[in-house]
C-alpha cells in the first residue's frame, strides 16, 4: 500500500517554520533526503540537525526564492548534492491581511512575490529534474505539493490578495497537473483551515479577524497538514491525490 | 498524527460491489465494526464472511437507500446490535450514461432516487445518534463529476453529484462545530468497479470501456485508502474534500 521514500529527494519551501518545517520532518521520517529552504539559515541549520540526528539526511538551502536566480539556485544545488529531484513541496508562503485602503501596497506586493512568483521560480527551475526523476527513477513518479489555503477556494472580505494569490496557486496546480499527468509528475493541491503556525503573526490584527468570522476554533497544527502531504506523496504510482481540503472541525 | 479507529462502528452503502466492498474490507481490517447495506443480500453474505474469516466483525443489512423505511429499520438495527455509529460512508449510486435527448427519464429519475434522496434518506436515518453522541464522521462519495460537467452523456450524473458535492459542503457548515461531526467529500476519478454496467446505451457503454482500457483506472482499494486516511485524522481534522485520480487521467 503506502511506499516508502528511500533513496528519494524532496525540497520543501518554507522549511524555516510551520507547514513547510512539519512536511520536511514527516517526508524526511519517510525515507527522504530533504533540501530545506527559507531565508533563516539558523533554523535550517537546526531542523536540518534535528533530521540527521533522527538518522535522516538534510541540506539547508538559506535563500530567498522571490528572485528567480536565488530559486533556480535552490534546485541545482538539490539536485547537485542531493542527487535529484522526486517531491517539491512549495509550502513557503505570506498573509498579510487587512482593509485595503489602510493596507500598504507593499504588503500585497510581497504576497505576490512570494505566494506565486516564489512557488512558480521554483517550480519551473524544478520541473525539468521532475520529469526526469518519474522517466528514471525506481518508483516512475515524482511529485509537487503546493500548499494553498481555504483561501484559495472562497473569497473574503479583506483577504483580497492573499485568496488572490492562493486562488492562483490552485488553478496553476490544476493546469500542470493536467499538462504532465502523462509523464507521471503528480501535481496536488492541499488547501488548509486555520493551522496553528507564524502565518497569523506576521502582522497584528489577523487572528481577531478570523475569529471574527468563525469564531474560536481548535486549530489544526503544522504536522496534521503534513500527514496529508505524506499520505500525497507515498500513495502508489497510479493513485494521483489531486486535492485535499483540510480544516478545523469548528471552522465552517 | 494518525488516531486509532479499532472498535468504532460503521455503516457503509452499496457495499456489495467496488468502493464500497473495499472500504468495508480495509476498515474492519483497521478493527472497525462495519455495517455493510446494499440490495444484494447475498453479495453481502459473502462479504460479511471473508471479513469474519479475516478476524473482523460484520453486520449485513438489505437495504434500499431510496425507500425511507428500509433506511430506518436498517439504522434501528446497526443501533440495536452496536449500540452506536461513528462513520457513515453514503457511498451508493449509479452511473447509467446517456444523452438527453434519449430521454431515458426513467434511468434520470434512478440516479436523483439513488445518488442525491439516498445520500439525505441514509443521512437522516444516522444524523440523531450523531448528534446525540456529538460526535461523527460522515463520507459522501461525490466524483469527478460532480467538480466538472463532461461531455454529452454525463449531465444528468454530474447534476446528481454536484448535488452531493454541494450538500456535503452545507452539511459541513452546519455539523461540524455544532454537533462535533466531520464531514468528508470524496471525489473520485476512475475506478474499476461495475459501475459502467448500468450504462444501457450501446454506443455509450462503448465510449466507456474503451476509456478504461486507456487509462488504468484506479482498484477500489485506493478509495478506500483514502477513507481511511480521513478517519484516521484526529478529531480537531476535518478532511473536508479529497480529489482522487488515476494518474493518467486528465
Ligand atoms: N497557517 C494557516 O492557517 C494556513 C492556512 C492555509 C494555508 N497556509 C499556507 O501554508 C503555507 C505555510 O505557511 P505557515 O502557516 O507554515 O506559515 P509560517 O509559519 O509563517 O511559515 C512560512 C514559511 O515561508 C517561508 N518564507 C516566506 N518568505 C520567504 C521567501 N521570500 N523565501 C523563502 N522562504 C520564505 C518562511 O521562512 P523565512 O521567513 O525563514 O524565509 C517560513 O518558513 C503558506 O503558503 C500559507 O499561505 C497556512
Amino acid at each position: 500500500m503506502f511506499e516508502k521514500l528511500d533513496r528519494t529527494v524532496a525540497l520543501v519551501t518554507g522549511a524555516s517554520s510551520g507547514i513547510g518545517r512539519a512536511s520536511a520532518l514527516r517526508l524526511a521520517k519517510a525515507g527522504a533526503s530533504v533540501g530545506l529552504v527559507a531565508r533563516r539559515a539558523g533554523r535550517l541549520e537546526a531542523l536540518a540537525t534535528e533530521i540527521r540526528e533522527a538518522g535522516g539526511a538534510a541540506l539547508a538551502i538559506a535563500a530567498d526564492i522571490t528572485s528567480a536566480q536565488e530559486a533556480a539556485g535552490v534546485v541545482a544545488r538539490t539536485v547537485s548534492e542531493l542527487g535529484g529531484l522526486d517531491t517539491l513541496v512549495n509550502a513557503a508562503g505570506l498573509m498579510l491581511n487587512g482593509p485595503s485602503i489602510e493596507s500598504p501596497l507593499d504588503e500585497w506586493d510581497r504576497m505576490v512575490a512570494i505566494n506565486l512568483c516564489g512557488l512558480m521560480y521554483v517550480t519551473k527551475a524544478a520541473l525539468p529534474h521532475l520529469v526526469e526523476a518519474a522517466a528514471g527513477s525506481p518508483r516512475r513518479v515524482a511529485d509537487v505539493v503546493n500548499i494553498s489555503s481555504v483561501a484559495g477556494r472562497f473569497a473574503a472580505s479583506q483577504v483580497a490578495i492573499y485568496s488572490a494569490t492562493k486562488f492562483a496557486v490552485t488553478a496553476a496546480t490544476e493546469a500542470w497537473r493536467q499538462e504532465f499527468a502523462k509523464r507521471s509528475v503528480r501535481f496536488s493541491v492541499i488547501e488548509p483551515g486555520a493551522t496553528a503556525t507564524e502565518l497569523f503573526e506576521q502582522k497584528a490584527g489577523q487572528w481577531e479577524g478570523f475569529t471574527s468570522m468563525f469564531g474560536e476554533v481548535e486549530q489544526m497544527h503544522p504536522e496534521d497538514i503534513a500527514e496529508a502531504v505524506a499520505f500525497i506523496v507515498t500513495n502508489p504510482r497510479r493513485v494521483a491525490i489531486n486535492e485535499i481540503v483540510v480544516r478545523p472541525t469548528d471552522q465552517a | 498524527m494518525i488516531m486509532s479507529i479499532d472498535g468504532k462502528v460503521a455503516l457503509i452503502t452499496g457495499a456489495s460491489s467496488g468502493i464500497g466492498a473495499a472500504t468495508a474490507l480495509k476498515l474492519a481490517a483497521a478493527g472497525v465494526k462495519v455495517t455493510i447495506a446494499a440490495r444484494r443480500a447475498d453479495r453481502l453474505e459473502a462479504l460479511k464472511t471473508e471479513i469474519v474469516e479475516k478476524g473482523g466483525e460484520a453486520l449485513a443489512l438489505e437495504m434500499d437507500v431510496t425507500d425511507m423505511a428500509s433506511v430506518e429499520h436498517g439504522v434501528k438495527r446497526l443501533i440495536e446490535t452496536y449500540g452506536s455509529i461513528d462513520i457513515l460512508f453514503n457511498n451508493a449510486g449509479i452511473m447509467p450514461v446517456s444523452e438527453i435527448d434519449q430521454f431515458k427519464t426513467g434511468e434520470w429519475n434512478a440516479m436523483v432516487d439513488i445518488n442525491i434522496k439516498g445520500v439525505l434518506n441514509t443521512t437522516a436515518a444516522v444524523l440523531p445518534q450523531m448528534i446525540e453522541q456529538h460526535s461523527g464522521h460522515v463520507f459522501n462519495t461525490s466524483s469527478i463529476a460532480g467538480r466538472k460537467v463532461f461531455g454529452p452523456g454525463f449531465a444528468v450524473y454530474s447534476a446528481t453529484k454536484f448535488a452531493v458535492t454541494a450538500f456535503s459542503e452545507g452539511l459541513r457548515m452546519e455539523v461540524g462545530r455544532k454537533h462535533n461531526i466531520r464531514v468528508t467529500c470524496i471525489q473520485p476519478g476512475g475506478v474499476t468497479t461495475e459501475l459502467p454496467e448500468q450504462t444501457t446505451d450501446p454506443d455509450k457503454r462503448r465510449q466507456l470501456d474503451a476509456y478504461r482500457s486507456q487509462v488504468r483506472f484506479l482498484d477500489s482499494s485506493d478509495i478506500a485508502d483514502a477513507v481511511v486516511f480521513a478517519a484516521q485524522a484526529p478529531a480537531h481534522v476535518n478532511v473536508a474534500e479529497l480529489f482522487i485520480l488515476p494518474i493518467e487521467q486528465a
